[in-house]
This record gives C-alpha cells, sequence and structure tokens, in this order.
C-alpha cells in the first residue's frame, strides 16, 4: 500500500533505536496508524547547522508512507501549517484527546467528520480560548463515531420524549430513564439533557452535567484502565505537598 | 561463527548505541587481536561502573557517591536550581560552562500516553527539595517536545505555588541559523519569545 501526501495529525512519537521513531497518525483519508520514521532525531553523528521540521504531536502534515503490514514506514512529510504548540493546560486536553483516540479509534478506519472536528479542536487548544464546549462537542462526537452515541431524545422506560422539568438517570450504554426514589447516581436534570443535545455549553451546571455523563459514557469503552492525562490533570491540580 | 565466547563479546558489545554485527565484530577483534591490556581495561571499568554508580541523593544524575561531584561543590551557586530530562543534557549544560548553579535531572517527562507520570520522573523529590532548601530561581530547562512543555509546565505551576520563581530557557534561530532553513514552528517561536533591544 502506498500513500502520497495524504493530511495527516500527529498523535504520538516513541524514540525508535538511535535515530527514528515510531509515529501515531491520525489521517484523514487512512484513519488511525503507525509509521517508523527513519531519521528523523536528531543524532551526535549528524550536527546540524539548521533545523528541519520535526514530527511533533498537535501538527498537521502531508505524510507518504508504503508498507503491506500493520506498521508503515514513512517515506517523506512536510508541515502542512504552522500550528502553535497548545500551551500549559491546553497541553494537558491535546493529551486527554489523543490518548483517548489512542485507546478507542480502531486502526486503518478514515473518518472524514471526525478528523475536521479534530483539527478544529487543535487549532482552538494552541490558542487556548475556552476550550471546553469544543472539547465536549468532540467528545460527543467521537462517542457517535464509534457507534456508542448518546440518544438524548427519549425516556428509555417508555419512549417518552425528555422534559426539561424531570430528572432522569443515565446507565451506560443504555440511556436515560426517570429516576426513582432510590437512585443516587448518574441523575441529570432534563434541562441539561436537552442543553448538551443541542450543544449549548453556555452555563456552568450543564458543562459540570456534561463532564459527568461524558466521562460516564466513555468509562464503559475504556474499561478498568485508568486514563493517564486525567490523572496527570487532576494531579496538576492538587497542592504540591500532596502532588503525588 | 569464532567460538561461544568471541560469539558471546561481539553479542554483548551490540547492546551500545548505533553499534550493529558488523562493528561489534570489528570491536570484539581489535580488543582481542591488537590490545589485551586496554580489553582487560574495558572489563574492570565496566565492572567497577556497573556496581558503583548509582543516583545523587540530590539531584538524581549518575554518580558513584552518595552525592554528585556538583552537588557537594560548595562553589556552586545554592540558590539557582536547573531542571533537566537526563545526565546528558546536564554534561551538554556543564561544558558550555554558563551555568554555576545546581540540577535536578527528572530521567524523563511527563507522557501520560506512555503512562509516565509526576511520580515516575520523582517531582515529589523535586518539590520536597523546594521545600527544605532556600532556592531564589527555578530554571526549566526540559526539552522544547510536546512533553518536555507539559513537563515544564507541571512543574512550573507547582513551583510557583511555593513562592519560588521559575524561568524557561529561551528557544529559536540556533546560533550560526539561517532564518531561511529554520522551520516553521522554530520561526514562530522565536517570534514569539522576541526581546527588545
Amino acid at each position: 500500500m502506498i500513500a502520497n501526501n495524504e493530511l495527516v495529525y500527529v498523535l504520538h512519537t516513541r524514540k525508535y533505536r538511535e535515530t527514528s521513531q515510531l509515529v501515531d497518525f491520525l489521517s484523514r483519508e487512512a484513519g488511525r496508524l503507525r509509521v517508523v520514521a527513519r531519521g528523523t532525531r536528531p543524532s551526535a553523528r549528524v550536527k546540524k547547522t539548521a533545523t528541519g521540521p520535526v514530527l511533533n504531536p498537535f501538527q498537521p502534515f502531508f505524510a507518504s508512507w508504503r508498507g503491506r503490514s500493520d506498521l508503515k514506514t514513512l517515506t517523506g512529510f512536510e508541515p502542512a501549517a504552522t500550528v502553535k504548540m497548545p500551551q500549559g493546560e491546553a497541553l494537558y486536553v491535546g493529551f486527554y484527546v489523543n490518548e483517548l483516540l489512542t485507546r478507542l479509534l480502531p486502526e486503518f478506519i478514515p473518518n472524514h467528520d471526525l478528523f475536521d472536528h479534530y483539527a478544529q479542536l487543535i487549532t482552538i487548544l494552541s490558542h487556548g480560548v475556552d476550550m471546553e464546549p469544543e472539547l465536549r462537542c468532540f467528545e460527543l462526537r467521537l462517542l457517535s463515531e464509534l457507534g456508542h452515541g448518546i440518544n438524548f431524545c427519549t425516556n428509555l422506560e417508555d419512549g417518552s420524549a425528555i422534559i426539561d422539568e424531570l430528572d432522569y438517570r443515565y446507565e451506560p450504554g443504555e440511556g436515560f430513564s426517570r429516576v426513582s426514589d432510590h437512585a443516587r447516581r448518574d441523575i441529570f436534570a432534563g434541562s441539561h439533557l436537552r442543553a448538551i443535545e443541542a450543544r449549548q455549553f453556555d452555563s456552568v451546571p450543564v458543562r459540570q452535567s456534561a463532564k459527568r455523563l461524558i466521562r460516564s459514557a466513555l468509562a464503559l469503552h475504556l474499561g478498568n484502565k485508568p486514563l493517564h492525562s486525567r490523572e496527570l490533570y487532576q494531579q496538576s491540580r492538587s497542592s504540591p505537598g500532596n502532588a503525588q | 561463527m569464532y567460538g561461544p565466547v568471541i560469539d558471546e563479546l561481539i553479542e554483548a558489545l551490540r547492546c551500545l548505541p548505533s553499534v550493529g554485527p558488523k562493528s561489534a565484530q570489528r570491536m570484539a577483534l581489535h580488543l582481542l587481536e591488537r590490545d589485551r591490556s586496554a580489553a582487560d581495561r574495558l572489563a574492570l571499568a565496566l565492572t567497577e561502573a556497573s556496581k558503583r554508580v548509582g543516583r545523587c541523593r540530590q539531584c538524581r544524575t549518575l554518580t558513584e557517591q552518595d552525592k554528585c561531584v556538583i552537588c557537594a561543590n560548595p562553589g556552586r551557586d545554592q540558590r539557582l536550581l536547573c531542571v533537566l530530562e537526563t545526565p546528558a543534557d546536564l554534561f551538554a549544560i556543564e561544558q558550555s560552562g554558563t551555568y554555576r548553579g545546581l540540577y535536578f535531572v527528572l530521567m524523563g517527562h511527563l507522557s501520560p500516553i506512555d503512562g509516565i507520570g509526576p511520580e515516575e520522573i520523582g517531582i515529589n523529590y523535586l518539590m520536597q527539595r523546594l521545600i527544605d532548601e532556600s532556592i531564589d530561581e527555578l530554571i526549566l530547562a526540559t526539552n522544547l517536545t510536546v512533553e518536555g512543555e507539559a513537563t515544564a509546565y507541571f512543574v512550573g505551576e507547582k513551583a510557583t505555588s511555593l513562592g519560588v520563581a521559575v524561568s524557561r530557557i529561551a528557544h529559536g534561530v540556533p546560533l550560526g541559523g539561517e532564518l531561511e532553513y529554520v522551520d516553521g514552528g522554530t520561526l514562530s517561536h522565536a517570534f514569539n519569545s522576541r526581546k527588545r533591544l
């Protein structure tokens, strides 16, 4: 299989041998894939006087690769645009999104919508503006592209519509049902659910509900293994005395 | 090919970076044919180093003592602390001869996808040092990769909350570099961190 000048984002890089890297790409036309990039790391032998492009995460590239096995060989790449590297908390968010994609997205299944959404999210991260609404939209999109979309329209029990004034309980993988008297966990106000469905994240309580809901929905697919990027974010919030 | 002992030597030499089968064979034959005394010296040095070298109690770099030469030197500026990713970075800065303070070597960087968090790179030890010692300035000299930046941000936030002044090394056009050949990302960094003359 030969791919020429495909638009990709770098999700992650690992060192491989002395001067090479294993690079995880999110490609618009080929989906998620891994390539070997030979000689892309600086070494003591090759003294560089000027720097060439570096395969950094969150950067778009036009990349070419070939190979028959799952692990492809990178044959060329050049930057598709210069995107400012996300700074501060935006970096943690970026790590989180990349870890989600690496964990949940199957290899070699292209998805134009998801790719374009990812590109939009990365642009917002690089500007460091209000990231939360775009992140929640991306997570919802990822869930529905994986075939696990959340049905915000109907009450599971009787197929009736979700109503603003009532509270609902969320069953991951299933949907929403009316709150019974003894239920305590995974409860959401109908008005919040309708706001999330309309992707209106203006109010703080709606944002909190959306975060809780999506976390619960993702947990079903992530299994027992925790997301390291989420732990990192939580540790960054704790005080230095108990940083660990 | 040469018998088990020589084959084992060739195989063992291949653990070194950028040493393939051919180079390993050349090295082994050189030591055995031409320079037996150097072979003995190398064997002894390797055994000694592997047995005795550990981590510095204070900065975590490689040393055979409890405290490395830099940490034990009273002539170093005890109020400056520079955070690095690897001992190789430490050697590079020492060779440049521009820095006279102390170091802290993380032995890696934060990389959540690989499961490397703050605990794995000893950030708790670093924070304890900032609490115990009177450090005026913490200089973050992690690499300018995404992971290095995240590490610098994480350490910087923690140190700032402890009231320690934090700085990050500058990045941009390399010395002797021609703008025409510098990539766009580096150039945009250079422009963003330009300074007034």
